[in-house]
């Protein structure tokens, strides 16, 4: 059984159309998504693409006007609002974007044994200080005496001495240096190796597949494909959706290709491909339904012309 | 044409060690360099000098053997890394990009930035599409060095390979010079003529 399981996941905005009326804006469309305990799974996609909804949507935090539709379940049982709330914190946790979420008026030490909700609060934190090779004077230190790296290792020892076991990372590394990116994406496949099962949202491909074990790809609210962290190799021959391998061919360490043209606006065109105006396979078919998700090659994807 | 640093030396608090130190650095018209090196040791420091947004408290900095000028179009442009913090929240698209001089249609559509882009709000573009109207607000008829800082990190790969496209196509028509901060080795690999560390000027 996996330990979060996503499901034909729709949601779309409320908004007032003039009087007393309403129109819906759909910003995702029918996603797909598993992660296992021991897993590393990457977010791929573009900014506006809609993985930072997504991770809203698991932890509940979406605004009041979000219409939700389909299914989440974490461990077998169904995500309502409710059990959301007593997770959110507890076994599904989120490592923020920035440092600047820690509070920088409290030692960090303290910050930590506040996230622990099981257990000896003092022995949580030791414990998980030691996995990340923080010092005991790091404890009573202020976020401001600590280096990038040791406040980005405090967050993650936060989630790890929380006890949770679905971590959500939301773009953790962008503009580290190699060295710094190199640890901080490692403390996520540390996590994920003593069990817990992490969701890593970032745009960045290169790093992201140094950790992951299968990726993601969003494109215009959706997911066209879920691949195995090994396709992304050589020419891209082994990924299956158009736009995954754009993505790969245009990292300046393969072609560097500029594919022309721009996702549409969350909200446009959600009964066509959203990849046919910029893809050079599309016909008939892709202009006028959604391609279905299906099954291939041990991965996930939404084409039609995939094979 | 050439852009220097000559001996420049900088220090945020005058309680604190010099962050950069008798730095040189020259580019060339036409030339795009590359500058590499950890965060947090001057990288930025250096690309705002040589834009003159600060002035160092030794050496100078020289466009043509001459102080940059004081007022006016200015040469050296610097493009950064988050263009929601460099752009005016309260201003659509159409004004931001009158910002510095008219940005015409064939620069928009060699930056890809759709018509429909200049009546919305900064908030409504996502930043790969905001970072393009930085760019393209940086590239007035006037401007001869680009300075890049960290101008991609925040884009996915398709969006990134695009802008530079764009960029490079139009610093060689008009024998621009750039300078590009970045931590990622391939890309400064694809882009330029030379790299050079930070610790080494």
């Amino acid at each position: 059984m996996a330990l979060l399981e996503v499901n034909d996941l729709s949601i779309s905005f409320e908004q007032s159309a003039g009087w007393l009326r309403q129109r819906y804006i759909p910003v995702l469309h029918q996603l797909q998504l598993t992660v296992d305990a021991g897993e590393v799974v990457a977010v791929l996609g573009a900014s506006g693409a809609g993985k930072s909804l997504l991770a809203h949507a698991i932890l509940g935090i979406l605004p009041s006007h979000a219409r939700i539709t389909g299914e989440m379940t974490y461990r077998g049982e169904r995500l309502t609002p409710q059990r959301q709330a007593a997770l959110r914190g507890m076994d599904i946790a989120l490592v923020p974007q920035s440092v600047a979420y820690l509070d920088p008026l409290m030692p960090v030490g303290e910050q930590v044994r506040h996230a622990v909700k099981q257990g000896n609060k003092r022995e949580r934190q030791r414990e998980s200080f030691r996995l990340y090779r923080l010092g005991e004077e790091v404890e009573r230190r202020y976020p401001f005496q600590l280096s990038g790296g040791m406040a980005r290792r405090v967050l993650v020892a936060a989630a790890t001495a929380s006890g949770a076991r679905l971590i959500i990372a939301d773009e953790p590394t962008p503009g580290l240096d190699p060295d710094v990116m190199r640890e901080a994406l490692g403390r996520f496949r540390e996590l994920a190796d003593v069990g817990c099962g992490v969701l890593l949202i970032s745009h960045d491909i290169a790093s992201a597949l140094t950790v992951a074990d299968r990726i993601a790809v969003m494109y215009a609210g959706t997911v066209v494909e879920i691949a195995r962290a090994a396709d992304f190799a050589g020419d891209g021959t082994a990924l299956r959706h158009p736009y995954t391998r754009a993505l790969w061919q245009a990292l300046p360490q393969n072609g560097f290709v500029p594919l022309p043209g721009e996702p549409p606006q969350l909200g446009e065109r959600p009964h066509a491909c959203a990849f046919a105006s910029r893809c050079s396979a599309a016909t008939d078919a892709c202009l006028h339904e959604q391609p279905p998700v299906r099954e291939l090659r041990r991965g996930l994807v939404r084409c039609v012309h995939a094979s | 044409m050439l852009l220097e640093a000559r001996d420049v030396s900088f220090r945020y608090d005058r309680r604190e060690d010099w962050l950069l130190q008798r730095a040189n650095l020259r580019i060339e018209a036409g030339e795009i360099v590359g500058l590499t090196g950890p965060s947090g040791i001057g990288k930025s420091t250096l690309a705002r000098l040589l834009a003159g947004y600060r002035k160092p408290q030794q050496g100078e900095v020289r466009l043509a053997g001459k102080p940059l000028p004081s007022s006016g179009y200015q040469p050296v442009q610097l493009v950064l890394q988050h263009p929601e913090k460099a752009v005016n929240p309260r201003w659509r698209i159409r004004r931001i990009l009158r910002e510095g001089w008219q940005v015409d249609a064939e620069l928009r559509h060699m930056l890809g930035i759709a018509e429909q882009w200049l009546d919305r709000w900064p908030n409504e573009l996502s930043g790969g599409e905001l970072q393009r109207i930085c760019v393209a607000r940086a590239l007035g008829p006037g401007t001869q060095f680009l300075l890049a800082d960290e101008m991609t990190t925040m884009l996915d790969a398709v969006t990134q390979a695009q802008i530079w496209n764009a960029v490079c196509e139009i610093a060689e028509a008009r024998r621009m010079g750039m300078l590009v901060i970045s931590h990622d080795a391939h890309l400064l690999g694809r882009l330029c003529n030379r790299i050079v560390d930070i610790d080494t000027i």
